[in-house]
């Protein structure tokens, strides 16, 4: 889930506002992004700090004068918690009685010769500050306002200053009115590519996991009892929070392949695939990750060439389930993480997927006749794969895609049990030259619905996991 | 006695000749010169015809051989022989010359030159020093400037004119003139010929005596003279020929009058402009022998009783002229341009001194007030719509100086743009400050119109009562007539009020209307932050917060919000339910006590103002009412305890109505688009409208002229 500073003032220095101000506004900017029926629930007394506490929890973070924003983007702690801004043109300096402990604001008011007239383009100053001094992207930044009344002194600000003007979703109007819902709707939805989306996921689920280091259990994957395997959390989980930058990069792929190294980095010698507390999926999770770090080491790094935030995403959260004892129910960053496999738990995609994972209908007999028809020496199928890499013509012959598809073909195979009987020869009898050798390998299909986060996990990886072109 | 002047010049005239003859012969045997021996012994017999001749030996300098060939006798020699036998100042001559020589020369021997030069001027011979003074002029400006000075002290030093001053009682008037005459040819040579102001010294009561002496002086190019002789025609001494010009007026009656009309003096506009042009002749500096001909010029000039134009264009002149020469710069500056608007703008018209008092406007250093400015703007529009004379030109070119005409015509288009300019910048001022009035107009119409909409929205979605609809309808109505009353013409709106004094309606009723509505919109739920000082202090006073907290937990904290949005609701449909069909005034007054905070009502009762309801001056005071109410509430420090106060009086043929309310703010009260709005309207109404703050206090104070609603 993306994270926006949205500062905006609901024509606050106005006595006749409309009588449905806030929720209006907050629905003509928001709207394609909120819950219509929640929105309306939670602003029906129109009142802003309603409206503040409701967006912190959508990870819109509402600034209602000047100061409030001033003291937000001022601070780099604050700052680095969004990934996008919507500014309001005009807007109240500070609230009566608002204390400015940092006196921002009086040295803006003498620059800008009067109080009202930074108030008119207090948006202005936001947006300078942003982009000039914190090297904030600036097609991250929309100007969105009630009224085009101080656009051209807006226009005329920039153009006295020989900045650029801002960029919008509409090359023709850089400044928008809260009425071009086409071109906010627009500007959101590129706001919430999955790259953001993943970032934003990745920084929460580094900032939530610091503080379950209790849960730590990375030391039981080690091979020797006697030597558990370190791992410095604070120091992992730092590296992997600041990995991605705010500037979507072009070459997004090899920015992967390089976090997907660091996250798989720890899987080494010393520590191996484990069911620890006997649980299944831990197992299976561990084995997902120390094949990746084996493929990543042992020149299999083709593999990873064309990684998608999805597969960042899902070997992010094997990895975290692995190490990290994080029990039964969904995490807050791994709600927003699995955003980048559904889009919403109401979709019917979504919800068919469940249903399948509640009714253990898996397709699992067939992939693994595929599999298994590789004719490689071993049966389970994350050693069918293993093998497959090792050598290098079969390796290029599959593709990569091939590979990827497979570790999460891997977390379906390693819960699910399987009983492996090798039946004895029988003769054709049509044919005196001919024996049949049959095998029998059954699945015991795994409960993926026995907890919140193995159903919600299992049913937003499943499309990804069986479509027919992914198989 | 001494022998006269006149005949010391003869005498030295005969001399000098004959030694030219004498130099001529030595100078032809020098031509024929060939060996070494016989150059020796051409020196020989120069050096004995050395002490009458020498100066004239570089006098003639006709002969290149000759010239080259003398110069190379040594000038010690000479100078040795010059000091031993303690010469005369004919033989000083010498020696200066033979120095010029060396420096014009440029042989090598400029050192040599300038070492005889000094010498001269040491011994106080006039020429040397005014010839250092140019030499050094562009070299060392101090140096030439103190040469000049000594040579200015020695001129005036001078023992024969001294002499001839105090024997001038004695001396004829003619005589004095001519051995004046004599004495300056003597010594000021040509350097100072031009500017002798010795002869300022002449007066002479024989005007037609002293017209033939200044004539004879200005003939011979000395400006003294030309000073002289223009200061005789401007007192009317010398009479003009072209001075006058004749023309018939016809008169109302019809009979018909000859005049003769001054029109310029021409003669006297010449000679001042000449003397004038030659005190200011040098390009960088003024000549000290300048400077008592400059202040005589300006004594004579200021201390005119009725100065003509002509008289005020020559001092604005010389005081330009002073002031570019970096004389007390920017005082000579304003000096000048006051003579030449002074010549402009004096009943002659005088074309010049408009001009140039509008060319010096341009000078950013000018003190120029507004009326000044207007009369130049004039001029130059005039000037510039009618460009041609008769004959042709735009100027009289003949008329004065040509270097001040030339800029004259080349700034008066760059002056009318100046001046258009400014007018652009009034204009553009005005046009900004009605557009702020307009827009604040508009701004006041939304305003008002939304408030009463909202009126009609909440009663629609609530009762649905038709009074309420059908008085609120009125009110926009009547609110509509007065903002189209004061859009567009304020004689209108006086008429109307001033008719508008009968009626059901009284100030008091008007009051409870608008301080009804006026709470009602504050008390809706997008406006409780506005008034959330009410908020605090009743939550406080119903113990449903802690006393201490502030305005921020109040907004923050989740359980104080809904208590705070519960207490909205109650205020809401309680008011509503209680005045929105009518207001009663004492009723309203309890409300406000109770739940906001004490108001006091004064002089309301007592008044006898009546209008018609939703009339023109029941709608005016709905626009001021709502804006001063609905400004008291949001700032009122209701914590204080004290009341709001209302008072209502009459005062200077005016009625006052002021609204005060504790408030801790002093600052941030908004746009002040209301208050603007309202200083327009009293504008409007030829009243006033004044706002005071101090630290514990707001004070607003509407004053309407009684007339208008008795």
């Amino acid at each position: 889930m993306t994270h926006f500073l949205w500062v905006e003032d609901f024509k606050a220095s106005e006595t006749n506002r409309d009588e449905n101000i806030v929720s209006s506004t907050v629905k003509l900017v928001f709207g394609s992004y909120l819950d219509e029926k929640e929105l309306r629930e939670r602003l029906h007394e129109e009142d802003e700090y309603d409206a503040q506490e409701f967006l912190k929890e959508k990870g819109i973070l509402l600034k209602l004068n000047l100061l409030e924003a001033l003291a937000f983007i001022r601070n780099p702690d604050e700052l680095s918690k969004i990934d996008f801004v919507v500014l309001d043109v005009d807007m109240p300096l500070c609230r009566d009685g608002q204390n400015d402990d940092g006196n921002y604001l009086h040295s803006l008011i003498e620059q800008y010769e009067s109080a009202d007239e930074l108030r008119k383009i207090a948006g202005y100053q936001i947006y300078t500050e942003l982009v000039m001094e914190l090297g904030f992207p600036k097609a991250h930044i929309l100007f969105c306002s009630n009224h085009a009344s101080y656009f051209d002194k807006l226009k005329g600000k920039f153009k006295s200053a020989n900045i650029k003007l801002p960029l919008s979703s509409n090359p023709d109007k850089p400044f928008l009115t809260k009425d071009d819902d086409a071109d906010i709707k627009k500007w959101l939805n590129d706001a919430h590519r999955d790259y953001f989306v993943l970032r934003r996921g990745i920084i929460e689920g580094c900032l939530e996991l610091k503080k379950l280091k209790a849960k730590l259990r990375f030391d039981k994957f080690s091979k020797d009892d006697k030597k558990p395997a370190l791992l410095d959390a604070d120091d992992y989980l730092d590296v992997l929070e600041n990995f991605l930058p705010l500037r979507e990069p072009g070459n997004k792929a090899s920015l992967y392949k390089l976090f997907i190294r660091t996250l798989a980095h720890e899987w080494e010698e010393s520590v191996e695939p484990k069911k620890i507390d006997d649980d299944q999926t831990t197992l299976a999770f561990s084995w997902i990750m120390k094949m990746s770090r084996n493929w990543m080491a042992h020149n299999s790094t083709a593999i990873f060439n064309n990684l998608t935030e999805q597969d960042i995403a899902y070997l992010f959260i094997c990895n975290m389930r692995a190490i990290f004892d994080l029990g039964i129910e969904v995490k807050g960053y791994e709600k927003n993480l699995f955003l980048l496999f559904n889009k919403s738990e109401e979709s019917e995609t979504f919800k068919a997927s469940e249903l399948i994972v509640k009714e253990k209908r898996i397709p699992l007999v067939k992939h693994y006749v595929s599999y298994f028809n590789e004719k490689t020496k071993r049966i389970q199928v994350h050693n069918i794969l293993h093998d497959l890499q090792s050598d290098k013509a079969k390796l290029k012959a599959k593709g990569d895609d091939f590979f990827i598809t497979g570790l999460y073909h891997s977390f379906w195979f390693l819960t699910s049990e399987h009983d492996d009987k090798k039946d004895k020869a029988v003769e054709n009898n049509r044919n005196p030259n001919q024996v049949y050798i049959s095998r029998h390998y059954t699945f015991y299909c795994f409960d993926y619905a026995q907890s919140e986060f193995l159903l919600k996990f299992s049913s937003h990886i499943y499309s990804r996991s069986f479509t027919p072109e992914k198989s | 006695m001494k022998k006269s002047l006149v005949e010391r010049k003869i005498e030295r005239q005969r001399i000098d000749e004959q030694n030219h003859r004498n130099v001529q012969l030595v100078m032809d045997r020098a031509g024929q010169l060939k060996s070494k021996e016989e150059l020796d012994k051409w020196n020989f017999d120069l050096s004995s015809a050395v002490d009458n001749q020498i100066r004239f030996i570089f006098e003639t300098n006709k002969d290149r051989l000759e010239y080259q060939t003398l110069i190379n006798i040594e000038a010690e020699t000479i100078e040795a022989k010059l000091i031993e036998e303690n010469k005369e100042a004919a033989d000083l001559d010498a020696i200066f010359n033979l120095g010029k020589s060396y420096i014009s020369e440029n042989n090598g021997k400029k050192d040599e030159g300038l070492r005889l030069c000094k010498l001269a001027a040491k011994r106080g011979l006039i020429s040397p020093l005014i010839f250092l003074s140019n030499y050094y002029e562009n070299i060392d400006k101090e140096q030439s400037l103190l040469y000049e000075h000594k040579a200015h002290d020695q001129v005036n030093l001078n023992k024969e004119y001294i002499e001839l001053i105090n024997n001038k009682c004695v001396l004829s008037a003619d005589d004095f003139y001519q051995e004046l005459k004599v004495l300056a040819a003597e010594n000021c040579k040509n350097a100072l010929h031009d500017i002798e102001c010795r002869f300022i010294e002449i007066t002479e009561q024989n005007k037609e005596q002293a017209f033939k002496w200044y004539t004879d002086l200005h003939e011979a190019n000395y400006t003294s003279g030309t000073y002289k002789l223009a200061q005789m025609y401007s007192d009317g001494y010398a009479i003009d020929k072209c001075l006058s010009n004749r023309s018939v007026l016809i008169q109302p009656d019809g009979s018909v009058i000859e005049t003769i009309d001054r029109i310029e003096n021409i003669e006297e506009k010449r000679l001042l402009k000449n003397a004038i042009e030659k005190c200011f002749h040098r390009k960088n500096n003024i000549s000290v022998f300048s400077y008592e001909l400059i202040f005589s010029l300006i004594k004579w000039l200021e201390g005119k009783k009725n100065p003509s134009s002509l008289d005020l264009t020559a001092l604005g002149q010389i005081y330009l002229y002073l002031s570019e020469n970096e004389i007390n710069k920017t005082e000579n500056l304003n000096k000048s341009f006051l003579c030449f608007y002074k010549a402009g703008n004096s009943s002659q018209q005088f074309q010049l001194g408009q001009y140039y008092s509008a060319l010096l406007s341009l000078d950013n250093s000018i003190h120029i007030n507004d009326e000044e400015k207007i009369f130049i703007n004039e001029w130059m529009e005039s000037w510039i719509e009618k460009p041609l004379h008769k004959d042709g030109t735009r100027l009289d070119k003949s008329s004065f100086s040509t270097k001040i005409t030339d800029k004259i015509i080349f700034f008066a288009h760059s002056f009318s743009l100046e001046i258009k300019n400014i007018h652009l910048e009034e204009a553009k001022k005005n046009l900004e400050e009605k557009s702020k009035e307009l827009n604040n107009l508009i701004a006041m119409f939304a305003h008002n119109f939304l408030g009463t909409l909202q009126c009609i929205r909440s009663n629609a979605e609530y009762e649905n009562n038709p009074n309420i609809h059908l008085k609120t309808v009125k009110m926009m109505g009547g609110a509509l007539i007065a903002f189209s009353i004061l859009s567009a013409d304020d004689d209108k709106l006086v008429e109307q009020l001033k008719q508008d004094n009968v009626g059901e309606t009284s100030l008091q009723q008007s009051l409870a209307n608008n301080l009804a509505l006026a709470i009602s919109q504050l008390l809706g739920k997008t406006n409780k932050d506005k008034i959330i000082n009410l908020y605090l202090q009743r939550l406080s006073k119903t113990k449903q917060i802690k006393i201490e907290t502030t305005s921020e937990e109040l907004r923050e904290n989740k359980d104080y919000r809904k208590k705070w949005q519960a207490l909205q609701h109650q205020w809401e449909d309680e008011f509503y339910a209680l005045f929105s069909e009518k207001a009663d005034l004492p009723e309203l007054q309890q409300w406000i006590t109770d739940n906001f905070f004490p108001i006091e009502i004064i002089g309301l009762d007592s008044c006898n103002i009546s209008f018609k309801e939703y009339g023109i001056t029941d709608s005016i005071f709905l626009i001021v009412f709502m804006e001063i109410f609905v400004n008291a509430f949001k700032y009122m420090d209701a914590s204080k305890n004290e009341p709001l106060r209302l008072k209502l009086c009459e005062e200077d043929q005016c009625y006052k109505l002021v609204c005060e309310n504790p408030s801790s703010q002093e600052t941030g009260r908004g746009t002040h688009k209301g208050m603007d709005f309202l200083k327009t309207i009293a504008k409007k109404l030829k009243g006033h409208f004044i706002t005071e703050s101090t630290k514990s206090s707001f004070k607003v104070t509407f004053a309407i002229p009684s007339e208008l609603l008795k």
